[in-house]
């Protein structure tokens, strides 16, 4: 019987295996997201053995909105429309952004288990994503403290930056709202 | 272009993309096989130890070290230690401990079993004489009971009893055989291996239900294992306790007494009361042990207040939320399912199912604040 054709490692690749070529892409997806670029190389080994590789479909559901939230993705290939329910009518989804490969989203449920998705996350065309837990965290924080400490730094800078974002946006918003109102009672 | 960020694009609402659903999702072909295939591997894994008698038993004792000893390994762990060598390094310290224990236990448990033996005809005769007496007390108060033969029928429970005990020893034999075997190689996969296994079992989730499933089994996990892993402790300080209690107050038996009295504790509520039963009972029969009655009860009082007031509120802290009805209702059919193993395991199995409800009925009827 001719074997040849036969992967190699194909026993030996998921049990005994060091690090198999999940784990490698694993690594380089991690190691390229600023959650994760303060860690060492022996840091990252672990959290590419805790982290979670899915596969979706074109327009299949990551998470919807008002879901309870467990954790963030990180696209490793393919790209996420991120949908919100729009306020007239609240059957109807819109597009509020497009993420390619290497943004991250839904990080927030990361601090705040059970809290409700602010918005629906779909596959644009095969998507491959890697998620990240509050377990995951919780796991590396008992397991390696040091390593969970240099984790939460990052994203509490993350979280930080999109609340002064939000700010911004906020100011800008009201400070139309007020020049509308003005030129109206004008 | 930050990489971290959400990169806001312009929506495309030309363009048409084919979403699953906007409102609620449903399963697709391959989702569903994937759950299926999930479903089979679980269930039937968990079956298998079921209907296998002989592995059952090994496969709860390594859960259970793995429960007991999951922190310590953290433990080790954080200090830098690698998972594999701190797994080994707990291996081996458990075994040199096992053995010194061992070395130092069997002779005194042997001479503790032989010297019941030898006693135990007195026991019957002690036991005989007082049955009769109270007999003949009931009798005479209430005729009716004149030809119930009450001493009779307890005896003959007795021997049936003790013979049903002499057929299980040569099957606890074999499977305490294949513990010896496989506990250690369960425990020492489980332990080093756990997280990993988990995570393969979860990659065959369908992406609907991964967080779900996930969510669910971490809480179950949390939960069973914090309440298995504090219980055993707290065991082992309760046969610790009531040893010493026996040896100080010179009662005959301490080790056997204070291991019965260990390993019925876990058994919500009834578990001091059961354990205190060979104790009275030796202090009620044994002629060679006179007014010891008051000794063996004060050892089990003070045991138990020590339990109750100082060891379960420090150790048994993550104690499941569980209302008493429910214990208590999960205890009786654990009881009538399993026997003394479903007993013990009542607690836990009903705080899954607890989980598990709370989960669906979160699902069907939304979020309830009050249900937590």
């Amino acid at each position: 019987m001719q074997l040849s054709h036969f992967p190699k490692r194909f026993l030996w690749l998921d049990f005994f295996s060091k690090q198999n070529e999940a784990e490698v892409t694993v690594m380089s997806v991690l190691r390229s997201n600023q959650l994760f670029s303060r860690l060492t190389r022996k840091e990252l080994a672990l959290v590419s053995k805790l982290v979670h590789m899915r596969n979706y479909e074109a327009g299949e559901a990551v998470f919807t909105q008002d879901e309870k939230g467990l954790g963030m993705y990180i696209i490793a290939k393919g790209a996420i429309d991120i949908r919100m329910r729009a306020h007239d009518s609240p059957g109807e989804e819109v597009t509020v952004a497009t993420l390619e490969p290497g943004s991250f989203f839904g990080e927030l449920a990361l601090t705040d288990q059970g809290s409700k998705r602010s918005a629906s996350a779909y596959a644009r065309g095969k998507t491959v994503l890697v998620g990240f837990f509050k377990p995951d965290l919780m796991e590396i924080m008992e397991r390696k403290p040091e390593t969970g400490v240099k984790i939460l730094l990052q994203l509490c800078k993350v979280l930080g930056k999109r609340l002064s974002e939000t700010s911004d946006a906020l100011t800008q918003l009201s400070r139309e709202l007020y020049q509308r109102e003005s030129k109206k009672a004008a | 272009m930050n990489p971290t960020l959400h990169r806001a694009e312009p929506p495309e609402p030309a363009r048409a993309q084919p979403y699953a659903q906007t409102e609620g999702r449903r399963l697709k072909k391959g989702e569903l096989t994937k759950l299926c295939f999930f479903v089979l591997i679980t269930l039937g894994t968990g079956l298998l130890f079921v209907l296998t008698p002989d592995l059952m038993p090994s496969a709860l004792i390594s859960v259970l070290l793995f429960f007991t000893f999951g922190p310590v390994i953290d433990a080790i762990e954080r200090k830098g230690i690698p998972r594999g060598v701190a797994v080994l390094g707990v291996f081996l310290a458990c075994s040199a401990g096992i053995a010194a224990l061992t070395t130092w236990l069997t002779p005194r448990i042997t001479q503790e079993i032989e010297a019941f033996q030898k006693g135990s005809s007195r026991y019957g005769e002690q036991t005989m004489m007082k049955l009769k007496t109270q007999e003949a007390k009931l009798q005479s108060a209430f005729p009716v009971f004149r030809n119930a033969r009450l001493t009779e029928k307890a005896l003959l429970w007795l021997k049936s009893s003790s013979e049903k005990i002499w057929i299980l020893i040569p099957n606890l034999a074999s499977q305490l055989m294949l513990a010896i075997f496989l506990v250690p190689f369960l425990t020492f996969v489980l332990l080093k291996d756990g997280h990993e296994i988990r995570r393969k079992l979860l990659r065959l989730v369908p992406n609907s239900y991964f967080e779900t499933v996930y969510s669910i089994s971490t809480r179950i996990l949390d939960e069973t294992g914090g309440y298995v892993s504090a219980r055993i402790l707290e065991a082992l300080l309760v046969t610790v306790l009531v040893t010493l209690g026996c040896v100080a107050f010179k009662i005959p038996y301490a080790i056997l007494i204070g291991i019965f009295a260990g390993l019925t504790n876990p058994i919500p509520y009834l578990g001091p009361v059961i354990g205190a039963v060979p104790g009275l009972l030796l202090a009620i029969l044994d002629p060679a042990v006179p007014n010891q009655l008051f000794w063996v009860l004060a050892v089990y009082v003070i045991a138990n207040v020590i339990d109750m007031f100082v060891i379960f509120p420090l150790v048994v802290a993550k104690i499941v939320n569980l209302h008493p009805v429910a214990v208590i209702i999960s205890v009786i059919l654990g009881s009538q399912f399993f026997g003394m193993i479903g007993m013990i395991l009542a607690v836990p199995i009903t705080s899954i199912l607890k989980i598990l409800l709370f989960e669906v009925y979160t699902k069907l009827y939304g979020e309830v604040s009050a249900a937590r």
